[in-house]
């Protein structure tokens, strides 16, 4: 019989798990003797007991075999007995009993983070096993983004990773706001709250849930906030995403007071451990710390314009230094992340300047991402991803039941007048997408200018190359199809059917040219109608089937503009 | 992600200051746009356009018109605009925009820019053609609604240039553009006329300083602006942030302008202020945010 307690090294796998929530016992029956004997087996060393499923295991003998003893298990704070876990008869075996506990006091209260003694005893007598526990809190406050390779600071590996951008703020729609390099991720205490891991009543902090608008980030009382985040992020299609976690060090008690985190363990080692849908994440730390930081790799993004959820599944292990065998911290947490792939660096005019140029905008990844969905467009390529642009940005087909942001060409027979810029710039050449994006904020109508700034810079920064704007002399138009309009027509106007000059871009200089706001009429016969849908995604300018010939009747004057800004 | 280390730029903490003018500086080095411009000016015959009194500019904040709630003003690269909704149904109806030059052909150089962006093979009525005249000079973008319910009506008084745009008159009854455009018309006669040789009054960018010229990212540095609006209301900034450093600035309850450095690398942070009166200048200076 055992007399005094005894300390026990942390389990390695237990045989069999009792998983009732509060308590549970696992025991052979067998028949009774006068009086049983307690001997230790193992328990959990480290335990969070606000991760999801956490299960704190304890084993013990109590022999002999049939054996029926009152057996108590309670938590220790000292000499204290802060919570009784356990008090029911219990047949011996000679095999291990097993208790799960999930972590929790009387009421399923939250207990403090602190080193604590888990005591088996039999309520009869003096035999006792005791155990030691830590209860600590694990948990991310921060997660920021790097380029694939990185490894902490001074290392530059190249860039695949950008900032996004959103446009609005309030009824302000050219407030732009770079997602913040210093953490894309952020779970922290907010005002009145007293710990960053957990709320004001001692439950868990709930994880960021990912930011849905994609015109507006997150505000708090009109401003933008700095403590709970969780914004999208943007990589080179095919990337494999780069982490670097700072782990949390504050918490707070069932009674609204902040305390610690109660690790590192003297003696142990706590590992984090990372896995989404794909696999695991590689990461090289060893043993985390509070406010301290980890860099995790992930799996490679798809190879292709997307936009993809991911769902993390964060765990951790902790380890008796020196030894060489982990043992899993029990429960775990899981956060989502949204991630956009591009197929090259975004890019912007030249010489452009102000936050709207810091990435691609969420809402243009998110649109040009969905068209692809929508339509079961590849997007591996230049060419692909502009095919889908386009043909989104005229919409109209398929699950696209309208043209972008429910867009109309500007010509009277569908209520509009002559075809007037409402958000292309001219004289500076700027475009003010952000208009055009928030709900059409210019009014519904856009002319050519507008689709052509609209497309061209959208496409580049999803990273298609050599995006430029083509001007065009007048025109005597054959059937076409305008954006938002009902059908084809051979009277745009209502009083003629010509331009005095059109705009469109191209990523060819010309050679071959986009249009999104018109479709030609592919059905053989060009000048009249029904039509059958022409797209204009790369189409070549010259030859029979060319924009020049298959949009008008004369030959067309082109001259090439550039890229335009961002208003 | 880090996007730049430890740079050092040359012009660290200068600062610069300037007004804007027109966009007619922007406007240059754009072959194509200059042929199209000159091709309208020739068409609609600008030089005979009349060259009305010019004034120091208008309140559009202060503009109130029936029916209608306008939103705050914004304001940039010289334009303020302001949307109004149906004061019923809160739906947006259409919007203003107003360009303040200095004088009255720059401000026709902005109205040939708008109709000469229109793509139709065919002449925009003016506002007497159609009956429908304000300002100086006026243009119209008819809609199928009522000849007197337009899409836009863009005119020019003086310096000034006007642009109302319903924002989808298919839906319900159009906004009377026309109507407000002249209540537009009025205020701006109804004010001083500006001498001849005084020059447009403008803010004045008093002090505009960052406290450090370098900090680490996550920074957040109080911002001191001090600015006098010619008409002595209310003046309104804008800060552009040029990367590729990053952040942000916002105005915190006690009335102070901050910046949120959000990103390492070189920062030029440019304020634009946009006058009561609808002109505009623009002071900028530029900070180092090392990676932490």
């Amino acid at each position: 019989m055992m007399q005094s307690s005894r300390t026990h090294e942390p389990p390695t796998r237990f045989a069999k798990r009792v998983t009732s929530g509060m308590l549970a016992v696992f025991a052979l029956a067998l028949p009774a003797f006068a009086a049983g004997d307690l001997a230790p087996d193992e328990a959990t060393r480290i335990a969070d007991p606000k991760l999801r499923n956490c299960q704190i295991d304890i084993s013990y003998f109590l022999t002999p075999p049939g054996v029926q003893e009152q057996v108590v298990v309670e938590l220790l704070d000292g000499p204290t007995v802060v919570h009784q876990i356990f008090d029911d008869v219990v047949t011996g075996s000679n095999l291990p009993i097993q208790l799960a506990w999930n972590g929790r006091g009387a009421g399923n209260a939250v207990l403090d983070n602190a080193d604590y003694t888990l005591r088996v005893r039999l309520a009869a007598g003096t035999d006792v096993v005791d155990y030691p526990i830590s209860l600590v809190r694990l948990g991310v406050v921060e997660i920021e983004a790097h380029s694939t390779g990185y490894a902490g600071p001074g290392t530059t590996p190249p860039q695949n990773e950008w900032q996004m951008v959103y446009f609005k703020k309030g009824t302000s729609h050219t407030s732009y706001y770079a997602t913040p390099a210093t953490g894309e991720y952020v779970s922290r205490a907010e005002s009145g709250e007293v710990s960053d891991l957990d709320y004001n009543g001692g439950l868990p902090r709930a994880m960021q849930r990912p930011h849905r608008n994609t015109a507006e980030p997150v505000l708090e009382s009109g401003n933008y906030d700095t403590n709970s985040i969780n914004y999208p992020m943007c990589y080179l299609a095919g990337a494999s995403p780069c982490f670097e976690v700072t782990f949390g060090s504050t918490s707070t008690t069932a009674g609204g007071v902040l305390q610690g985190v109660n690790y590192p363990v003297a003696g142990y080692d706590i590992r984090c451990f990372l896995r989404d849908g794909l696999g695991p994440w590689r990461t090289r730390t060893i043993a985390i710390q509070p406010d301290g930081k980890a860099i995790f790799y992930g799996l490679p993004l798809p190879g292709s314009v997307q936009r993809q959820d991911r769902r993390l599944t964060w765990t951790y292990q902790y380890r008796a230094i020196g030894d060489t065998e982990w043992e899993d911290v029990p429960g775990s947490f899981t956060t989502i992340h949204r991630f956009y792939t591009v197929i090259g660096e975004p890019l912007f005019a030249n010489g452009a300047s102000g936050t709207q140029y810091a990435g691609p905008w969420v809402e243009v990844a998110d649109y040009v991402s969905g068209w692809a969905q929508a339509l079961a467009l590849p997007t591996t390529d230049d060419h692909e991803v502009m095919s889908a642009l386009i043909l989104g940005f005229f919409g109209q087909q398929g699950p696209l039941t309208t043209a972008i942001e429910d867009v109309i060409y500007d010509c009277y027979p569908v209520g509009g007048d002559g075809g007037a810029n409402h958000y292309f710039l001219a004289g500076s050449h700027k475009m003010n997408l952000s208009a055009l994006l928030d709900n059409h904020a210019n009014g519904r109508y856009l002319n050519c200018s507008d689709c052509a700034g609209g497309s061209s810079t959208m496409a580049a920064m999803m990273g298609i190359e050599n995006v430029k704007l083509v001007h065009l002399g007048n025109m005597n138009l054959r059937a076409i199809w305008g954006i938002g309009c009902p059908d084809y027509t051979t009277n745009l106007w209502g009083y003629g059917h010509g331009f005095s000059y059109h705009k469109i871009i191209t990523r060819t200089d010309a050679v071959e040219v986009c249009d999104a706001c018109m479709c030609l009429d592919e059905d053989g016969n060009p000048d009249s109608t029904p039509g059958i849908p022409g797209y204009n995604c790369d189409r070549p300018w010259a030859g029979a089937n060319g924009y020049n010939q298959l949009s008008s009747t004369n030959n067309t004057s082109k001259t090439v503009q550039p890229l335009p800004t961002l208003k | 992600m880090k996007k730049q280390n430890k740079i050092l730029f040359p012009l660290l903490g200068g600062v610069t200051l300037l007004a804007l003018t027109s966009l007619s500086a922007a406007q240059q080095g754009d072959p194509v746009h200059d042929q199209q411009l000159q091709r309208a000016r020739k068409i609609y015959d600008v030089e005979s356009w009349p060259i009305g009194a010019r004034h120091a500019g208008y309140d559009l904040q202060r503009l109130s018109l029936p029916g209608h709630v306008g939103e705050a003003v914004e304001g940039s690269d010289g334009r303020v605009t302001r949307r109004f909704r149906d004061a019923e149904s809160r739906e947006l109806a259409f919007h203003v925009e107003l360009e303040v030059h200095e004088t009255a052909r720059e401000a026709h150089e902005v109205l040939l820019g708008w109709i000469a962006s229109v793509s139709a093979d065919k002449l925009v009525p003016t506002g007497l053609q159609l009956d429908l005249a304000a300002g100086d000079r006026s243009y119209v973008g008819p809609s199928r609604v009522a000849e007197d319910r337009p899409l836009w009506f863009a005119f020019v008084r003086g310096n000034l240039a006007v642009r109302l745009t319903a924002h989808d008159p298919r839906e319900g009854s159009a906004p009377a553009l026309v109507d407000f455009a002249r209540r537009i018309d009025d205020a701006f006669r109804a004010q001083e006329v500006l001498p001849a040789g005084v020059p447009l009054p403008r803010p004045k960018i008093e002090a505009f300083r960052c406290p450090q010229d370098e900090c680490l990212e996550g920074t957040v540095l109080q911002l001191d602006l001090d600015v006098v609006d010619p008409a002595g209301r209310q003046f309104r900034p804008r800060f552009i942030i040029g990367g590729p450093g990053q952040g942000y600035v916002e105005r915190g309850s006690d009335g102070r302008w901050r910046l949120f450095t959000t990103g390492p690398g070189e920062i030029t942070l440019a304020v634009e202020v946009m006058g009561s009166t609808g002109t505009f200048t623009r002071s900028q200076q530029t900070l180092l945010v090392l990676d932490d």
